[in-house]
């Protein structure tokens, strides 16, 4: 079970408060979850219970998978754990800074 | 050619920073001081604003607070043509002098985008939605999107994004927050967290001033321009020491914070949320030792956690709109020209609170430090414009002396052993 996003797309968490953008996606189909519930564009009307991982997101960051073949930025933190397919979003490392500007 | 523009600028910075001054000295007209400091042959036409001048100002109020004035550089205007200068770029119609800004058309309006970092351009699709594989299509997308849409979504992805438009000039160019004032021991110990030119401009200018200076940097993402060029690096950052420190690190973040409590003066460039979500507020660390000054450089304000690099902030402060008027051609001014600017402003708000006995956080926007440095904005910019392109064809160039770097520069983390005990 999964769907197709688009670069942009904006995710919302179904247990908590996150919100997070699509930056980098594959063009293939992604379970994404939060909290061990899909996450749904647009926010919910009313939160349910997690029934997975609550580490926590934090807003600004960026978020990756394993293989960086992903990327989303939280664009509004909460408690729960942002997965994919199952496997668990690490925070990605800050950007390098640029050698000019 | 002579005027007072730059002393009439820096009394008024003086008197803002609540410091006694009466400077008369003469010094180049806006216009040489444009050419001269190689501002004029970057952007290729005459900015009808006394801003070279208002840079050496600057640095004349920063001279008149300063021990010993003779250590630091000739001229102010000059610091803002440097980088240029030493890496012979100059602006490319609607392309910035660094390479990776532009100037573009919206639907409604103009913005700049700058594409500095290695990976800004996996950022696009997320920022337009939809696929842009050079430039020219980029600014085809572009050309049909809302400034407001493009700008709003650029801020809450971290892309630097500037709309092209001339602000009202802010009553003021720094906000303090007073804490309690003492003196400190001299020299003062300042940790610089910041990288790239503003940040580590205004520290090596308070070190000409005798401060020691300890620059901080991640070892996972050191200070950008130790890859630039190497020359303008030396310039900016010879004789500071070096330390490395990962924050994401619990016995290195719990280095910095030592670091921190040590310092007598801490500049800082990051975003608001950066440093409160690893635990350090500038608060806490003031209040707990008088006399302690904490300097915070962002882009557009503490209240807002967008980036943008001295290029784009430029279009924000209104420098396109001014050429445009004058030379009916919107581009982009000098290089990364918001940076240098700060640098100077940045270190002369310091130094004038070290000599009030510190104690503040003191909060620069560069937008609006660099709007503030353009002055008021007069009707006929046109006139000035040619005008003052005659008195500098008259003069012909005669380029400041570039300056030489003080000493050489650190290996990344050359210090730890010295300072992390």
């Amino acid at each position: 079970m999964g769907e197709i996003f688009k670069p942009g797309v904006k995710l919302s968490s179904a247990v908590c408060k996150t919100q997070i953008m699509a930056l980098r996606v594959p063009a293939s189909e992604l379970d994404v979850k939060c909290g061990g519930v899909p996450m749904q564009i647009g926010d919910p009307e009313q939160l349910l219970d997690a029934v997975g991982e609550m580490s926590g997101t934090l807003v600004g960051k960026r978020y990756v998978d394993e293989q960086d073949t992903m990327e989303f930025l939280c664009t509004r933190g909460g408690e729960g754990t942002v997965s994919v397919n199952g496997k668990a979003l690490d925070i990605k490392q800050a950007k390098q800074l640029p050698s000019s500007d | 050619m002579q005027s007072d523009h730059a002393a009439l600028y820096a009394n008024k910075l003086l008197t803002d920073l609540n410091v006694k001054a009466r400077i008369t000295a003469q010094a180049d007209h806006p216009a040489l001081a444009w050419q001269n400091s190689g501002l004029l042959q970057v952007t290729g036409l005459m900015l009808p604003l006394p801003l070279a001048s208002h840079a050496d100002g600057a640095l004349m109020a920063l001279k008149a607070i300063s021990p010993d004035a003779k250590t630091l550089p000739s001229y102010g205007s000059a610091l803002l043509g440097e980088r240029a200068r030493l890496r012979q770029t100059i602006r490319n119609g609607r392309q910035c002098a660094g390479g990776y800004g532009r100037l573009m058309n919206t639907a409604d309006g103009r913005i700049a985008l700058n594409l500095v970092r290695d990976n800004d351009w996996d950022l696009v699709p997320a920022w337009l939605e939809d696929y842009a594989a050079n430039w020219e299509s980029l600014s085809d997308i572009v050309r049909q999107r809302s400034t407001r849409d493009l700008t709003l979504r650029a801020a809450e992805i971290g892309l630097a994004v500037a709309q092209d438009m001339l602000p009202e000039t802010p009553k003021l160019w720094f906000a303090i927050k007073k804490f309690t004032a003492s003196t400190r021991p001299k020299p003062p110990i300042i940790v610089d967290l910041s990288g790239l030119w503003a940040g580590p401009l205004a520290s090596s200018l308070l070190a000409m001033n005798g401060a020691h200076v300890i620059k901080v940097e991640s070892p996972t993402r050191p200070d950008g321009m130790r890859f630039g060029h190497q020359g303008f690096y030396d310039l900016l950052n010879a004789g500071k020491d070096c330390v490395a420190l990962n924050f994401r690190n619990a016995e290195d973040l719990g280095h910095l914070k030592t670091l921190l409590h040590k310092a007598d003066i801490v500049i800082e460039a990051s975003r608001p949320r950066a440093l409160h979500q690893i635990g350090i507020c500038a608060e806490d660390f003031v209040a707990a030792k008088a006399g302690k000054i904490w300097a915070r450089l962002t882009a557009y304000g503490q209240d807002e956690n967008r980036i943008g690099f001295g290029d784009d902030i430029g279009i924000s402060a209104g420098l396109a709109t001014i050429m445009e008027r004058a030379h009916a051609e919107p581009c982009f001014v000098g290089d990364a020209i918001a940076d240098p600017v700060n640098g100077l402003h940045l270190a002369l708000a310091i130094q004038a609170s070290l000599t009030q006995g510190g104690g503040a956080i003191i909060d620069v926007s560069m937008c609006d430090v660099l709007r503030y440095a353009m002055g008021d904005i007069p009707q006929d910019l046109p006139h000035i414009a040619q005008d003052w392109q005659q008195i500098a064809d008259i003069n012909r160039p005669s380029f400041y002396d570039m300056r030489m770097p003080r000493g050489t520069v650190k290996t990344l983390g050359a210090d730890n052993s010295v300072w992390l005990c």
